[in-house]
């Protein structure tokens, strides 16, 4: 005999929340078979076909089950997994448990740190939902997919759900234990869900361009919102996505040249079908937050973080002591720029912390400089060689186990997915398999100059092609140009790093560490190109662009403020001839004061007086000097 | 494939049933790999004389006390093309000494005609009794066995019998820690590894193979308790 498909549906649903029902009539009845068969089928050997039982020959004996049964033991019948997707390749041993039946990018695209809602069983919908459930008849326990390591018990993932190329510990999150000092630290967090919210656009303001849902269980309507997202990725918009911020891969599920659409969903069979918003995560917060805000690292340093040495500070004593005691930000790069600041106005500053607009946030930028900011348009290797090196040889905290943080000083350059890796990090040479040394999983990369090197040689040639990039989102983000395939996929940095003579990431392009090349092909998809490629993006092992920036991406800039201007001058007789001929250089810096007093430096251009929207920012002489005739 | 006309036969099968005429032996059978529906075939049991025997795949089949007989053949009776009967030999193995006997039945290809690869073992308690490990490599490379205290490697198409000794012990319960490895040139890949239950009422058989549908490498256990 063969199990109804609800009754395999059954077992899914107490696991995950299948968000669609209706009425009992006898359409949705037939309309929700249809539903769970096409949902179920995926997790059956083959996926084509239910498990078939045996027959009363092959059956396991009344009698045996009765021993085993008095001896404490459990006969297994049929096992039923449901997992969160791991990196594992449809080829790995183990069983069926050792591979992969359901599509997806689990660290990614299809990251899931809460339950899904899942509505659509079409393969590229299961994309988005990032769970892996499988079907087989088993004879023993033993036979089981859980797997576990002995003694521990611990199961496996990251790699695999199997030892062969699974790991018992992986870190795929940080919560942060460190105030960030880069926007790309904030890929952590989850800007997207998959709720069971029905979108109902309530209301629009053509002239901001904007447009707001309001949503709530259908049929149920309380009026609660479902827009904000829980820190664990419920609620908010679709899909539920990790590793957002910083990154910039495309998403299989909307075309190449758009950063948001829409999907049809039923939730309801009785309502039918819906849209609801799906959107590029990665490409809107990216556009949102790397041209319009930057962290100062002027935070509250408590006591109880091991790594400020106890410096238990409020982040007013923090930028007390940088503004006038001489002591250096956790971003050494951040200088001061008090111009006319005083204490007491300072002290005033500061009592502006919770206003959000014409606040503190939005004021303390006038006062302060980058020293040494980097041009993401430099096309000069050298540069980015010595840019990228900046944490060379530099020492690493990291946790191993305890509550106290460890230092391991590199010789190379370290990248790392979180602000404090579980383990010292691990250079490329040293991953022989995915899962061997097991901490990759829960740490970051020792880089050798020669990768570095040879990243430096990969962004310059994106530079090259891709530049001048005009703001930092621009360099960040991947082009929404649905006519050039390799700009659309994902960002400049990004390229660089998945560059064929880029060492970093060259194990995850193996075919076993790759989507199938039938995933693209997979109907549904809007960009099927962005289904290509290693499976591990987002994962600790994986060198992202947001492991990369998230070190220094304060330092980078679209267009420097200071300049070298030379000139100059021939006096000239009444012949016409040249008398004498003078050369000066003079090294100029844009500071945050408008030209017209009238303005404060944190006000936008709209706002300004028409003197200061013709001439900006006042200019100030670093330095001046007299070139001689060897020096042109 | 054998074709032994019946008649033949019967020198040869009047001695069988000579060598062990009132020598009951008890039969156990089972077959590999598995199937979910696994035909029963003819098992000679004296001259002229079979009997339908079960093959199955997850458990071990009921006992069958028959005459003792120097070789087990299995295989069905048909009719030849001059319409006389017939034996079709599917597969064969020496019989062993041993009171009781249990068969492996390892098919060589998706067809009982296909042939099948017969094992004998002692079936005896002191032999393979509860608590212990027969492990059968039906895989394409050699593997390497971790469980309790014993490692044993096996080439393809090689078993062994294994009494481990628990891992851990925990109250009235057992356990045995199990390393699963198969060698990729040089090196030993684990691909399993999990912690069994051990018990002194149940003996297992477990199989090891590729998955014909996925060349996955992997297990097929079956575990009998003894009453």
């Amino acid at each position: 005999m063969s199990g109804h498909w609800s009754t395999w549906a059954d077992a899914l649903r107490h696991d995950i929340l299948l968000g669609r029902h209706g009425s009992g009539s006898n359409e949705n009845r037939a309309a929700l078979g249809g539903f769970y068969q096409e949902l179920m089928l995926p997790g059956f050997p083959g996926g084509e076909a239910p498990v078939e039982f045996d027959n009363e020959t092959n059956a396991i004996s009344g009698q045996q089950l009765k021993l085993a049964g008095e001896e404490g033991e459990i006969i297994a019948l049929m096992d039923f997994s449901l997992s969160i997707g791991s990196e594992t390749s449809n080829s790995a041993s183990g069983g069926f448990g050792g591979g992969r039946r359901i599509t997806s990018r689990p660290f990614l695209h299809s990251a899931t740190p809460a339950l899904p809602f899942i509505t659509n069983a079409d393969k590229a919908s299961l994309y988005d939902y990032g769970m892996d459930w499988q079907i087989s008849k088993i004879n023993t326990v033993e036979d089981s997919i859980l797997r576990a390591k002995p003694n521990s018990g611990n199961g496996y993932y990251g790699g695999g759900y199997t030892v062969e190329n699974g790991t018992t510990h992986v870190i795929q999150n940080e919560i942060p234990v460190l105030p960030p000092i880069s926007i790309a630290s904030l890929s952590h967090a989850y800007l997207g869900g998959f709720s069971m919210a029905k979108a109902i656009p309530v209301g629009e303001d053509p002239d901001n361009d904007t447009f707001w849902f309001k949503s709530g269980p259908v049929n149920n309507p309380t009026g609660v919102t479902y827009q904000r997202v829980t820190a664990s990725g419920q609620n908010g918009l679709a899909p539920k996505m990790g590793q957002a911020i910083g990154n910039s891969y495309a998403h299989p599920n909307i075309p190449a040249d758009e950063a948001f659409t829409t999907k049809a969903r039923i939730y309801d069979l009785d309502e039918g079908s819906f849209e609801v918003p799906f959107v590029d995560h990665s490409y809107l917060a990216n556009k949102a937050l790397w041209d319009e805000f930057f962290f100062s690292s002027i935070a509250p340093q408590p006591a109880k973080v091991p790594l400020f040495g106890s410096s238990d500070r409020t982040a007013k004593q923090v930028a007390d002591d940088f503004f006038f005691n001489g002591k250096s930000l956790p971003n050494r790069r951040i200088q001061h720029y008090k111009g006319s600041l005083n204490k007491a106005d300072f002290d005033d500053l500061f009592t502006q912390q919770s206003d959000y607009t014409d606040g503190l946030a939005d004021k303390i930028a006038a006062h302060l400089m980058v020293n040494g900011a980097f041009n993401i348009n430099s096309t000069s290797v050298e540069a980015w060689k010595v840019f990228l090196s900046s944490l060379k040889g530099k020492p690493v905290a990291y946790l191993d186990g305890g509550a106290s943080p460890k230092e391991f000083v590199t010789e190379g350059t370290t990248v790392n997915p979180g602000s404090l890796p579980g383990a010292a990090p691990v250079k490329t040479s040293e991953m022989s398999s995915p899962n061997s040394p097991p901490e990759q999983w829960r740490t970051g990369r020792e880089l050798t100059d020669e990768e570095v090197g040879q990243l430096a040689l990969a962004v310059v040639k994106q530079v090259k092609l891709r530049g001048p990039f005009l703001s930092l989102s621009d360099f960040v983000n991947r082009r929404l140009d649905g006519n050039n395939s390799p700009f659309a996929l994902k960002g400049a940095l990004q390229a660089a790093l998945d560059d064929e003579e880029v060492a970093i990431n060259a194990s995850f392009r193996t075919p076993s560490r790759m989507l199938d090349a039938e995933t693209a092909t997979i109907p549904g998809f809007k960009f099927p190109d962005a289904a290509k490629g290693p499976i591990a993006y987002g994962s600790a092992p994986y060198v992202d662009q947001a492991d990369v920036l998230r070190h220094f991406s304060e330092q980078l800039t679209p267009r420097g403020d200071t300049f070298v201007i030379r000139a100059y001058g021939d006096s000239i007789d009444e012949k016409g001839k040249v008398a004498a001929r003078a050369w000066c250089e003079a090294v100029v810096q844009r500071v945050p004061e408008y030209s017209d007093p009238a303005n404060e430096p944190h006000q936008k251009q709209a706002e300004l007086t028409e003197s200061n929207q013709k001439f900006g920012r006042k200019i100030q002489i670093m330095s001046f000097r007299w070139l001689n005739s060897k020096e042109v | 494939m054998l074709k032994y006309p019946l008649a033949c036969l019967s020198f040869f099968l009047f001695s069988l049933a000579c060598f062990g005429q009132g020598d009951q032996i008890s039969l156990q059978f089972v077959s590999f790999p598995k199937l979910g529906k696994a035909t029963p075939l003819e098992l000679i049991v004296g001259e002229g004389k079979t009997i339908n025997v079960e093959l199955p795949t997850n458990c071990l089949s009921p006992i069958y006390k028959v005459d003792r007989q120097k070789q087990w053949l299995l295989g069905k009776s048909t009719t030849d093309d001059e319409g006389k009967l017939a034996f079709e030999t599917y597969g064969k193995i020496n019989a062993l000494t041993s009171s009781e006997q249990l068969i492996l039945v390892v098919r060589k290809g998706s067809n009982d005609s296909d042939g099948f690869e017969l094992i004998a073992m002692s079936n005896q308690k002191s032999q393979f009794g509860g608590g212990k490990y027969f492990f059968m490599n039906a895989a394409k490379v050699d593997i390497a066995v971790e469980i309790g205290d014993k490692k044993v490697s096996l080439k393809p198409r090689t078993h062994t019998l294994v009494e481990p000794n628990p891992s851990k012990v925990k109250g009235k319960r057992k356990y045995l820690y199990t390393h699963l490895h198969f060698r990729k040139g040089t090196k030993a890949v684990p691909f399993y590894s999990s912690t069994w239950r051990f018990s002194k009422k149940a003996r297992c058989m477990v199989f090891l193979y590729h998955d014909s549908h996925t060349q996955q490498l992997r297990t097929h256990t079956i575990r009998d308790y003894i009453q």
